[in-house]
């Protein structure tokens, strides 16, 4: 076990899903609107009084035992308006920072979410932000635990007219942790080391990257900029243990990208280049292999239990998966140049790790914890323009909006400002590309780099809200303001 | 008679203050102005004089700590009429760059706030956003490189540009850029310069 790092939480008092993921098999976000105030903040008290009986509690992130995993767990996450509906005073509304009362539509340039992507046409009512004002999240180990609580859940709150329905989007996990893409999702994670109850407890696969801070998606805690605070709502206890969310819901055209691939393997494959298949390209636009396993440890094959960097320290398969880095003392697996995974490849894009970027102190600031289940039927390589919409309900967590998940978004998918090889251009699959202006280099070894270009946006945003996910405290708080 | 017709205007017409605008243009997001113009609290000689030993006292740490952004083309420090300004060219987002700024120099930056009227809440590590809001506020206001973006009807303009100059005495107009579009690190690199 490694040394924890001593900072203590109470995890009784976070909501669930934050540090430690649920792997639940399905989830209904339902998106509401406050119609009774006095109602409402009843709903909230309750879903908090610890009875059952009473109504489905809040899960916290309280450890579980192995053998006692809950079978559905229940979150919920208030916009700034829903706080403003729910009566919080306009003065502690202000104290939140200003990136969340904009919310995501007024943010809309600065993510990239113009054109298709643009806030007019985002669907289950998250066009009009004025009426998105909780989202109560409901993930379940099957469909029918999911329905059971749903159903129980919208009961309760029919009765008191508290809330106005606006909408429920349900998710299932795939086969294997995959997206609709075909790669497999939610390897790389922060790591998390900490102290609840005297117990030390270690979340995240072994990386080499530092430990990440709770400050990293909590309120009231060292940040990832050692010794800079965030912004705290005020009062203090509505803040602190608290987490934002930037949901979103991501269309993925599977059409567009096996097209895509295809494309480039017959423009730039040949004899001359039997490993350009559509899976090398598919990894070169990911950083990663479909089944996870990472380019910058096996760069010509997807077989794990193909030999690798000669020095590296085997532990488990599914350690390893994420136990790399670009830089490397051995010139050999030094990945500079990009020729392991190429600069702008999707993982690298999103977090660099150690590599040298040019915002020399970001390289761990802008870390987020990522859980997301996808969406629509999979997608059949037989049954292609099924014309069945599919994608990722994304919950993109941290602990400032602006200086995290925006920066990440702006600075580093849709500019590429970190590196100089790869500015002015967007992430292959989740950039704002442009047929016209579109671009991707995979570096070659002693030739010139394969140059793509003329590809389309594969993930386009069809909703998006900016949710505060309070802390059991904060709960209680809101629901006597 | 100007001062009576402005605040005629400003009680049917509001100003509408231009924000930061991105773009999904990425020229337009790299090299971009800042002109931070921070009043003294004491303009005198001896007053000029302390601010300035005290800036000289920490030019090596603001200068590694700008260079450590990695987005800062240039930054100029100069006095004008009474104020210390700031004048830089940077890459990207400006609360990202504000937030590098305070995370590598906020230190040094808070000995020199000392000396500024009005002055963020100190240290600025532990109110990072204030002094975000603070930059932003006494930064030059940024006006659309196309003024007809004020407004689009051209009889509104003038009387729309008029009160935005009366909110704020300093605004930025346009920028000429020899080498348009490129970053830092991309002038770094291809001057082969390191970056």
């Amino acid at each position: 076990m490694s040394v924890v790092t001593g900072e203590r939480i109470d995890l009784k008092d976070i909501q669930g899903n934050i540090l430690r993921g649920y792997h639940a098999e399905v989830v209904r976000h339902i998106v509401v609107r406050v119609n009774d105030k006095g109602a409402a903040k009843q709903i909230l008290a309750d879903s908090v009084c610890g009875d059952t009986m009473n109504s489905p509690q809040i899960t916290t992130g309280e450890q579980w035992d192995v053998d006692a995993k809950p079978t559905t767990f229940l979150n919920v996450g208030i916009t700034a308006h829903g706080l403003r509906a729910l009566g919080l005073s306009d003065s502690s509304v202000q104290s939140f920072p200003e990136e969340f009362l904009a919310g995501p539509a007024a943010r809309a340039t600065k993510l990239g979410d113009v054109d298709e992507s643009a806030p007019v046409n985002w669907q289950d009512g998250f066009d009009r932000p004025d009426d998105v004002h909780l989202m109560w999240s409901i993930h379940a180990a099957t469909i029918e635990l999911l329905e059971a609580t749903c159903r129980r859940l919208e009961a309760i709150w029919a009765r008191s007219d508290a809330f106005v329905v606006t909408s429920r989007r349900d998710g299932a996990a795939l086969a294997g942790d995959r997206v609709h893409f075909g790669y497999r999702d939610s390897i790389s994670q922060p790591r998390f080391e900490y102290e609840s109850n005297s117990q030390p407890a270690v979340v995240g696969r072994r990386d080499q990257q530092p430990v990440a801070p709770l400050g990293a998606v909590l309120l009231g805690y060292e940040t990832t900029f050692p010794d800079v605070l965030w912004q705290m709502p005020r009062p203090r206890e509505l803040g602190i243990n608290g987490c934002f969310n930037a949901f979103r819901i991501l269309e993925q055209d599977v059409d567009a990208f096996e097209a895509f691939l295809e494309l480039v393997v017959s423009e730039h494959g040949g004899p001359n280049r039997p490993f350009l298949t559509e899976e090398y390209v598919a990894a070169k636009l990911m950083g990663r292999w479909r089944n996870g396993v990472p380019l910058a440890l096996w760069p010509d094959s997807s077989d794990a239990s193909a030999p690798t960097r000669p020095t590296f320290l085997r532990s488990n398969l599914e350690d390893d998966l994420n136990a790399f880095d670009y830089p490397d003392i051995d010139p050999e697996w030094d990945d500079y140049e990009g020729l392991h995974c190429p600069l702008g490849a999707h993982i690298r894009r999103a977090n660099p790790r150690g590599a040298q970027i040019v915002q020399r102190s970001a390289n761990y600031t802008r870390r987020i914890v990522r859980r997301g289940i996808p969406y629509g039927p999979p997608y059949d390589q037989k049954n292609k323009h099924d014309n069945h919409p599919r994608g990722l309900l994304g919950n993109f967590l941290c602990a400032s909006l602006i200086a995290q998940f925006e920066s990440i978004m702006y600075d580093w998918v849709n500019l590429g400002l970190q590196d100089p090889r790869i500015t002015g251009t967007n992430d292959p699959i989740l950039g704002a590309n442009k047929l016209s202006a579109s671009r991707f280099e995979i570096p070659l070894k002693g030739e010139d780099p394969i140059v793509l270009s003329g590809f389309p946006r594969f993930i386009r945003t069809v909703g998006s809200a900016y949710l505060f996910m309070p802390s059991i405290t904060a709960l209680r708080l809101l629901a006597n303001v | 008679m100007a001062k009576v017709l402005i605040s005629y205007w400003k009680r049917h017409d509001p100003p509408v203050m231009p924000v930061r605008t991105f773009s999904m243009n990425p020229s337009d997001n790299i090299q971009v102005a800042m002109n931070l113009v921070m009043p003294l609290a004491d303009a005198s000689p001896v007053g000029r004089a302390l601010m300035i030993q005290t800036l000289a006292g920490a030019v090596e740490e603001v200068i590694a700590g700008l260079n450590n952004t990695g987005i800062v083309h240039f930054a100029r420090f100069t006095i004008i009429d009474g104020n210390l300004c700031m004048l830089s060219m940077y890459d990207g987002d400006f609360s990202n760059y504000i937030r590098d700024f305070i995370y590598n120099i906020g230190a040094a930056f808070d000995a020199l706030l000392v000396y500024i009227k009005d002055h963020p809440r100190l240290p600025v590590e532990d109110h990072p956003d204030e002094f975000i809001d603070w930059v932003n506020a006494h930064d030059a206001l940024q006006l659309p490189e196309r003024i007809t973006d004020l407004s689009d009807d051209p009889l509104k303009l003038p009387r729309r540009l008029t009160l935005i100059l009366d909110d704020c005495p300093n605004v930025q107009l346009f920028t000429y850029r020899a080498y348009p579009g490129f970053s830092v690190a991309q002038t770094r690199l291809a001057l082969n310069i390191g970056w």
